[in-house]
């Protein structure tokens, strides 16, 4: 071949890959990206003292494709609420039950009578565990939206967020009371729900704790709705609630310990029942670019269950042996 | 009868030309009103992700881009996640605490235990530090947009290209901003 034909191709083909090499340079893809200047930055709080941590992952179950809302542990099964369906799973991860409903639930939770309760934003559905339906509540007014719900031994408690209210109900799902925790001679305020996150909680002596996020306080109300307790403070350290809706999801153990979820700086802790810290469960290591609180629940061996709605995984954490 | 018949023929030949006219002028028209709409620069606030260019690729230094507040949407909360940085001392007014490089926050107290954010525009640089901040402890209610009096609208927004989120759109000039649930005190 003609020496200027050679020249002329190792001329182009130097141009070409030169032109691959700069634009692969300029690009926007990730990991080409040149650092962010201003990035925002946790500055430490985003590793967990080794020393704090009570618990470690010991299980995954994936959970499909469709959006998880909430879960529930009770019976020896996971009761699973997503975007339209109703699904019971055992704790293993095997499929049991898949029941499609005519509306998308906002809350779920179980009956010490094998009753499972469902929230839809303006109404509430009793289930016997087959899902088959047992009572309903009439609809709640346009503004409501329950986003939490628990049994009491003769009542039942819905977290609304909309009117920012606690609603009352008898296990028949009639309406009773509400209240919005607010008091004439103390110094609370009323719930204030800044990003709409209203979690409520009854504990095994039947006593009702409820979230008020803009205060980072968990109340105690009494059944008619008198605060008679809260504990709480407003800090980055693990000690504390960060931001300005956390927690945003809790429950109360058989032994009354706290196990609250936050959201931003994601985390999940144990409290003892004075509010006091006990131990962190998961830091946000295990919940790398999450930004989502997880839901929590715990099995009858007292392993914490998670379900962490951005990797769309019921995460279960076991007590570390060093603990006990 | 010859004659009616032509007459008719012509008379609707004369009505089927005026409707095809008047359907293509209503036409023309439209296309024209189309075609002469001006579109501007704007954010997606619920696409963008705070990746901080909006501060250093326009071409105007400072950037055209600016921190709008929803007030509606904002909790007025005293641990805010936009003004405050992670390591905090005290939650107040002090430099030190503060998350945003430039101090274009103002916070305002209201009553207890509510606090309200302004935005300085003349200080704000477009960084999204407290829009990060705001999306992950707070509601979002902080976020950017493009002030319409500063930017040049550029044929091509120098953001828009390198933004990674593909946050920069093209909107009506008519509606410039997308403010996430209104943004008057
Ligand atoms: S470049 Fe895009 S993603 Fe980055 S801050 Fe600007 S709009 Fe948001
Ligand atoms: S943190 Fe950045 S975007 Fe927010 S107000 Fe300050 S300069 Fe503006
Ligand atoms: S159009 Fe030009 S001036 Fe306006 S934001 Fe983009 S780069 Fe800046």
């Amino acid at each position: 071949m003609d020496k200027k034909v050679i020249r002329i191709v190792l001329l182009v083909a130097v141009v070409a890959i030169l032109s691959v090499l700069l634009i692969d340079q300029l690009s926007n893809r990730a990991g080409k990206r040149p650092d962010n200047p201003f990035a925002y930055d946790l500055e430490g709080f985003d590793e967990t003292d080794p020393g704090l941590l009570t618990h470690k992952e010991v299980m995954q179950i994936a959970i499909g494709h469709e959006q998880p809302v909430g879960f529930a542990y009770g019976y020896g099964r996971i009761f699973l609420i997503t975007g339209e369906y109703l699904q019971v799973i055992s704790p293993e991860g095997s499929a049991i039950l898949k029941k499609e409903l005519d509306e998308s639930p906002t809350a779920i939770t179980i009956g010490n009578k094998k009753q499972l309760l469902l929230a839809f934003d303006n109404h509430l559905v009793m289930y016997d565990l087959t899902g088959e339906e047992l009572f309903r509540s009439m609809p709640l007014d346009e503004k409501a939206a329950i986003i939490s719900v628990a049994f009491a031994e003769e009542l039942i408690f819905a977290a609304d967020a909309g009117n920012k209210v606690v609603r009352v109900f008898n296990h028949r799902l009639e309406e009773l009371d509400s209240f919005r925790g607010t008091s004439n001679v103390s110094e609370t305020h009323g719930f204030i729900l800044p990003g709409g996150r209203f979690t409520l909680a009854v504990n095994g002596d039947d006593e009702l704790w409820v979230v008020n996020p803009g205060l980072h306080s968990m109340q105690l109300y009494s059944h008619s709705g008198r605060l008679r307790r809260y504990w709480g403070e407003a800090s980055f350290n693990p000690e504390g609630f960060s931001g300005c809706c956390n927690p945003t999801h809790f429950m109360i153990l058989p032994n009354g310990d706290f196990v609250t979820s936050e959201k931003g700086l994601v985390r999940v802790k144990v409290h003892h029942p004075s509010g006091t810290l006990k131990g962190v469960v998961a830091g946000p290591e295990s919940f790398p670019n999450g930004k989502d609180a997880p839901a929590v629940a715990a099995d009858s061996e007292g392993n914490i269950l998670l379900l962490d709605f951005e990797q769309k995984l019921i995460r279960i954490f076991e007590e570390r042996k060093e603990n006990n | 009868m010859a004659t009616d018949k032509g007459r008719r023929a012509f008379i609707g030949m004369c009505a089927r030309m005026t409707a095809g006219l008047a359907i293509a002028g209503l036409v023309g028209v439209s296309v024209k009103r189309l075609t002469a709409m001006k579109w501007v620069w704007q954010i997606d606030p619920f696409k963008c992700t705070g990746c901080g260019r909006c501060a250093t690729h326009c071409v105007q230094n400072p950037s055209a881009v600016k921190c709008v507040h929803a007030y509606p949407l904002c909790g007025y909360c005293d641990l805010c996640g936009g003004y405050l940085r992670p390591g905090y001392i005290n939650r107040d007014t002090a430099a030190e605490n503060q998350l945003c490089p430039t101090a274009a926050i103002e916070r305002k107290f209201i009553e207890e235990p509510y606090y309200e954010y302004n935005i300085n525009e003349e200080l704000c640089i477009g960084c999204a530090k407290c829009v990060v901040g705001c999306a992950a402890f707070g509601n979002g209610s902080l976020h950017l947009q493009i002030r319409h009096n500063l930017c040049h609208d550029c044929n091509q927004c120098s953001i828009a290209t390198a933004c990674p989120s593909e946050a920069i759109i093209r909107v009506p000039a008519k509606m410039p901003y997308i403010i996430k649930g209104g943004f008057e005190k």
